[in-house]
């Protein structure tokens, strides 16, 4: 790292660790990733960018030098698809494999854990994954002891092995050229998204609230050290960054409040306060609305995680979580797509007034920026940041 | 192997736990550090690719 | 209150006791359509609490399982019956999206309410909008969405429909969508939720 971009580190790094801590920085940080709407500003398809890394790093390394962000969220694909296609995974269609070449990946969801597979998981939930899980939502994993079966199987570790150190080697590839902080280490879930996203599906869970909701709880419990555990060993032991936590069927209106405290919450607290009492910080990537939930939220020990404002009500949020939690936010992802550079200006102006107060502020995009965001309006919103940023 | 072979819940980060083959091995001739700790860091690499599916 | 059992156990979401009681009714002899017309008024309350916040998402998907169990039992019994007589409405997940969950609440709520739902699925091409649209001649078409990459398939499919000069009025519906998008892509109405879309069927019907 030459002297100019690690002094440039060394700023971003305060700016985002005072933030996290709930003091006030120099300026308000800013936090940005480039996602899959950089596309379009390639000469890259869809599937080039998300089947070929290298042309991924190539968008990455050819807009950061314009991009002045504080804290990196990263590139513009959320997986390697040959770690899928090589074992036949059912759970996503990727572009140019199931899907048009311009368009981005979706998620097929299934009930691909049943009802009757409660017992099983809670008993030996890595046991069940293994044996009856993986094989389930893998056709070329479907016989596990054919030939087709295990060489899916080495194909698809040896790929996740390499996308592993690829993804490690961008991101230090990205500090040292450019000087920008990573915004997490590691990821964990909700319990009851762990079993109600790929597992039991949406709408399998909350029938399960009202046949078996003694399973659910269960499950849930056996989740916890597990989701743990998870977060600490894909960080790598990096406790200094927070993990990130896709949040998903806790926000409002998915379930009814006596639902939310019995079942969602209390396995979720567990996780966030485990990690907590190990140093690591929950990313709160709070998607959706989740204003009635504050009150809740705020029992949480002081600074265990950054909540993510989406369409969350932001003006409750600073209210309720300020000054204990830091609070990133304050662009609405809609805006970047239909707004223009002019309405952006005005919305960070206004977020910044209304948020940053006495610190414990990251301006960002709340929820997903998507593919339809336009670059004018990303590049007006790093700009306003830096005008009206400054403490 | 498989006359042997335990029954037992892994804990997280545990697929098979080195404490278990070791009871299996009944010990080893050498120094058991050296092989226990890939031993552990692989193990913990298969754990979290089979939960990677499920979390992805 | 509601005083017709029936509609109660939907209300209460007693799945079992539907089913006991749907099949109790039709050993009576009661007409299927009546029967139906019990579900539809348990099902309406159902939705009226959700508009209302008292019930959440949880409730109305556990409310259309309940349905499709029943229905499943009724339907052998339903062959010369017409379902719906508010009119007809059309509605179907945009091309390109595949997601089937909003849309499926926003059908299970129309169809409750009275209302003849054509129902084309997911990931449904520009054509099959205005055929359906010609053929059924429906006041409303309903467009709904997940992925906001979407929104030049959606625009796309309201040009087509206003380019065969209909008189329908269109509604997008999806969590994410606002004025912004409403104005871009050239709808009548939007909705972020089954009951907003409920509320403009029935202002378009009135």
């Amino acid at each position: 790292m030459n002297e100019k971009v690690a002094k440039l580190y060394q700023e971003r790094l305060n700016r985002y660790m005072t933030a996290l801590d709930c003091g006030k920085p120099d300026k308000v940080p800013v936090s940005f990733g480039i996602g899959d709407w950089i596309v379009k500003h390639t000469e890259n398809n869809f599937q080039e960018i998300f089947y070929d890394w290298e042309k991924s790093i190539k968008a990455v390394d050819d807009i950061l030098p314009e991009f002045d962000v504080d804290v990196f969220g990263g590139g513009p694909t959320l997986w390697w698809p040959p770690m899928w296609d090589a074992i036949g995974s059912k759970l996503y269609k990727f572009p140019g494999m199931g899907l048009d070449e311009n368009s981005t990946f979706q998620f097929v969801e299934e009930e691909y854990m049943k009802a009757e597979d409660y017992d099983a998981f809670i008993a030996n939930p890595t046991e069940w994954i293994a044996t009856t899980y993986l094989p389930r939502i893998s056709t070329e994993f479907e016989n596990p002891s054919s030939l087709r079966g295990i060489s899916a199987l080495i194909r698809s570790s040896v790929a996740f092995a390499e996308y592993n150190n690829y993804m490690g080697a961008s991101w230090g590839k990205w500090t040292v050229e450019h000087g920008v902080v990573g915004q997490f280490t590691g990821m964990t879930k909700a319990p009851f998204d762990t079993l109600g996203d790929a597992l039991r599906s949406m709408k399998g869970i909350l029938l399960d609230l009202r046949r078996r909701p003694e399973k659910v709880a269960a499950a849930c419990e056996v989740i916890v050290p597990h989701n743990i555990n998870y977060a600490l060993s894909g960080a790598g032991a990096d406790t200094r960054f927070p993990c990130f936590a896709p949040l998903h069927r806790g926000s409002y209106p998915f379930l009814n409040p006596y639902q939310w405290e019995n079942y969602y919450w209390p396995s979720f607290k567990a996780v966030i306060e485990g990690l907590w009492a190990k140093g690591k910080r929950t990313y709160f990537y709070a998607e959706g609305d989740w204003t009635p939930y504050l009150e809740k939220i705020a029992e949480l020990p002081d600074k265990s995680i950054v909540f993510d404002i989406d369409l969350t009500d932001a003006k409750k949020a600073k209210e309720i979580l300020g000054g204990r939690f830091c609070l990133i936010g304050g662009m609405p992802t809609t805006l970047l797509t239909y707004g223009t550079p002019e309405k952006v200006k005005e919305q960070v102006k206004r977020s910044i007034d209304e948020l940053a107060g006495d610190g414990g502020f990251i301006l960002g995009a709340g929820g997903v920026v998507m593919g339809d965001a336009k670059k004018e309006n990303i590049m007006a919103m790093l700009e306003a940041a830096r005008e009206y940023g400054t403490y | 192997m498989s006359e042997k072979e335990k029954k037992f819940v892994p804990e997280p980060g545990t697929c098979t736990p080195w404490k278990v083959k070791m009871e299996e091995l009944g010990g080893i001739p050498g120094n058991e550090e050296i092989v226990k700790k890939d031993w552990e860091r692989l193990d913990e690499t298969a754990y979290n690719f089979l939960w990677f599916w499920v979390h992805r | 209150m509601l005083t017709d059992t029936l509609a109660k156990a939907i209300l209460d979401l007693e799945e079992e006791q539907v089913i006991v009681l749907v099949k109790e009714r039709l050993a009576k002899g009661d007409s299927p359509l009546d029967i139906v017309e019990s579900l539809q008024k348990g099902m309406s309350e159902v939705g009226k609490l959700f508009e209302t916040g008292e019930f959440f998402l949880s409730e109305l998907v556990m409310c259309g399982e309940i349905m499709k169990d029943a229905m499943e039992v009724l339907e052998p019994h339903l062959i010369d019956s017409v379902s719906g007589n508010k009119g007809n409405i059309v509605v179907g997940t945009v091309k390109g999206d595949i997601h089937d969950l909003g849309k499926n609440i926003v059908v299970m709520l129309l169809k409750g309410a009275g209302y003849n739902v054509i129902d084309l699925g997911v990931d449904v091409p520009i054509e099959n909008f205005v055929e359906a649209a010609k053929e059924s001649k429906a006041p409303l078409i309903g467009i709904s969405v997940l992925l906001t990459g979407c929104q030049e398939a959606m625009k796309k499919t309201i040009d087509a429909i206003r380019a065969e000069g209909l008189n329908t009025k269109v509604i997008i519906g999806g969590n994410y969508i606002d004025e912004l998008v409403r104005e871009y892509v050239g709808a009548d109405y939007f909705a972020n939720n089954a009951s907003d879309g409920l509320r403009v069927a029935k202002q378009i019907f009135s």
